[in-house]
């Protein structure tokens, strides 16, 4: 309640600037929408990976903005400021995911170019041999990985619009209440629709440099605002030293962080994410190596200070201003934040506007819109990525194989329309009905999506490597690997009932006390690749011998 | 490019490799064991130089990573002369690869 007061009294202070700054902010996302039709060639290359000849300003931001999602602008700051310093040591997984854009990013371009492929599961399973077991397997991957992401962003962008327009109005159609939430969600969805339908990934691409550039300022400048408003970088420092010893010190204030687990969401988290489709065809849209080695490096340099010295300082400072609270055993926020990932959006609405000088309604309001930004910049390449996976991969090769180029593109467009009005409709009914089950599973299935999608790291090693692995081994890994990840999520219990299903559930939340659960997917997946591929190698040879 | 140079970009290759995987488990992992003040303690040093002693460790662990990559893009990345990032089994099979059933 405190906190949706407080919102109501930042909003009249920063007076209309939250709407111009949205407006103007939509209104370039349009332009640029504009801009990509004017530039695009009538073919599917182009539209999916703009002629695959984006230079390193437009592969940077665009593989850093897709990168993060609003969680690097509500979910960090919230973790550590639910968890104290342990969860910064998070920040060692952008160096890794950085050297990887070049190591795996710059042979996927180049072997995708030499193959004409477009999709992950283009390449791997035309390098084995064809497969469509593979190709269905590598599809699935991403699409585990891709609708997770585009239902939370549009969820996260109707949230972020009830703390920018609190006192906005509401309707009522059909018996049902819509509000801000419903305005945020509706709007940010139809903006996104509109610019990847007409511009494909020219305009996406340029909307993530817009996005990406707002996201990182706006963590520098969120660190700032922590700062000043702890009276500057001295008292900063000494207010965080006097955090209590769980602050300061692993395994954080709940004890979920340990060193293992925190190593192996590290390695594992940040290259899941860089082999994930929306990368994979960002990778593939690069003019050539070179700019994905000058991505690599920025990557690798500017988003670390970003979240050591912006974002992550901010949920440090925050536990400073607004102690969470332990009654009755439980860790709470404090009640002036309300929930953990808005400690951010509460210290910009308590002190932004006093801190930030003239300017602080204006930059305020722009934070506000960075974080939109960030929802959209992952939502938007996520929603590119999941049209060219369902149409290439699926409809092209199983459901009409003859298609041609012009009907795949307009399949593509309707996947896009298809997966947004989805995507909103679960949204708008998990609002009003807290229960809804299909929504509290997409929002678990985040939470797994990064492990379903470093299954595909074996294969991809061994395509770009090792050359050892054979077809039924990428299989047999895959569905091992998917499968052990599967346990880590509701299914279980769904599918094998209580009996079975509760020891499952508690093996399944030591090991992820333990390790990163892509990382106990991984060993499996591994295990069974091998082993497959050793066995069918050794029956070739002894079929060769007789 | 000569054995010699090829033979210092291989050296300079493992090392580099070597130091970021020390980096991250020093960083990242049971590493940070060596500096966590216990949160039992109440006379455990929490800070370094009045930062926070495991933030400061972290910062350390990232300097050294970046300086790897650092390395890696003016002396190892040379993109041109990867020449060979085909997959042997695509310049030998065809577009189709590699076809072990």
């Amino acid at each position: 309640m405190n906190a949706i007061l407080s919102a109501a009294d930042t909003t009249s202070r920063l007076g209309l600037m939250p709407l111009v700054a949205l407006g103007v902010y939509l209104a370039l996302l349009l332009g640029l929408a504009l801009y990509g039709y004017l530039k695009a060639r009538l073919t599917e290359e182009d539209y999916y990976l703009a002629g695959r000849q984006q230079g390193f300003v437009i592969t940077s931001l665009t593989i850093m903005a897709t990168f993060f999602s609003s969680s690097a602008m509500l979910a960090v700051p919230g973790t550590v400021y639910k968890e104290g310093i342990a969860f910064m040591v998070f920040a060692l997984n952008l160096p890794i995911a950085g050297g990887a854009v070049y190591v795996l990013g710059a042979r996927i371009a180049r072997v995708a170019r030499a193959g004409g492929h477009v999709t992950p599961a283009d390449m791997v399973a035309d390098y084995y041999g064809n497969s469509p077991t593979v190709r269905v397997l590598v599809a699935l991957v991403g699409v585990l990985y891709v609708v997770p992401y585009v239902v939370i962003q549009i969820r996260a962008g109707g949230h972020l619009a009830q703390q920018l327009f609190p006192n906005m109005g509401t309707i009522t159609v059909g018996g049902q209440t819509f509000g801000a939430f419903a305005a945020g969600a509706t709007v940010l969805s139809i903006v996104m629709m509109l610019y990847i339908l007409v511009g494909g990934m020219r305009s996406v691409a340029l909307a993530d440099v817009v996005q990406g550039s707002l996201l990182l300022t706006g963590m520098l400048v969120a660190g700032y605002t922590v700062i000043a408003a702890l009276g500057g970088p001295g008292p900063y420092v000494e207010a965080v030293s006097q955090l209590p010893p769980e602050a300061l010190s692993l395994p954080g204030a709940t004890g979920r962080y340990t060193a293992w687990s925190l190593m192996t969401i590290c390695i594992f988290a940040s290259l899941a994410s860089i082999i994930q489709p929306a990368q994979w065809m960002r990778f593939c849209a690069a003019r050539s190596p070179q700019a994905l080695k000058r991505t690599s490096l920025i990557f690798s340099i500017v988003l670390p200070v970003c979240f050591l010295l912006g974002v992550m300082p901010v949920g440090l400072g925050a536990r400073a201003l607004y102690p969470p609270q332990r009654i009755g055993g439980e860790l709470l926020p404090h009640p002036e934040v309300g929930r953990w990932d808005q400690a951010l959006i509460t210290v910009l609405r308590d002190h932004g506007v006093e801190v930030l000088g003239p300017a602080g309604p204006l930059i305020v309001a722009m934070l506000f819109i960075a974080i939109l930004a960030a929802s959209m910049s992952t939502a938007d390449s996520n929603l590119h990525a999941l049209s060219a996976v369902l149409t290439r991969d699926i409809y092209d090769r199983f459901l009409r194989p003859g298609a041609s180029e012009r009907e795949r593109a307009w399949v593509g467009r309707f996947v896009i329309v298809a997966g947004s009005a989805l995507a909103l409709a679960l949204v708008q009914i998990g609002e009003h009905r807290q229960d809804f089950a299909p929504l509290r599973m997409i929002i678990e299935m985040q939470f797994v999506a990064m492990a379903f999608s470093c299954q595909l790291l074996p294969v991809v090693i061994d395509m770009l490597f090792l050359h050892r692995g054979t077809r039924s081994g990428a299989i047999g890994g895959l569905i091992a690997g998917l499968l052990t990840v599967a346990l880590f999520t509701p299914a279980p219990g769904i599918l094998l009932g209580q009996s079975l299903g509760q020891p499952v559930a508690q093996t399944a939340d030591y090991l992820k006390s333990l390790f990163d659960i892509g990382f106990c997917g991984l060993v499996v997946n591994v295990v069974v690749f091998v082993s497959i591929s050793g066995l069918a190698k050794a029956a070739r040879a002894n079929q060769g011998a007789q | 490019m000569n054995d010699r140079s090829c033979l210092l970009r291989k050296r300079l290759s493992t090392v580099l490799s070597l130091v970021f995987a020390i980096a991250i488990v020093m960083g990242a992992g049971p590493g940070l064991y060596l500096v966590n003040p216990a949160p039992s303690d109440s006379a455990a040093h929490v800070t370094w130089l009045g930062l926070p002693i495991l933030y400061a460790w972290i910062v350390f662990w990232f300097l050294v990573e970046a300086m790897v990559i650092v390395l890696a893009y003016l002396f190892l990345w040379d993109a041109a002369q990867e020449s060979d990032v085909l997959p042997e089994s695509q310049h030998r099979d065809g577009p189709h690869g590699n076809t072990n059933p």
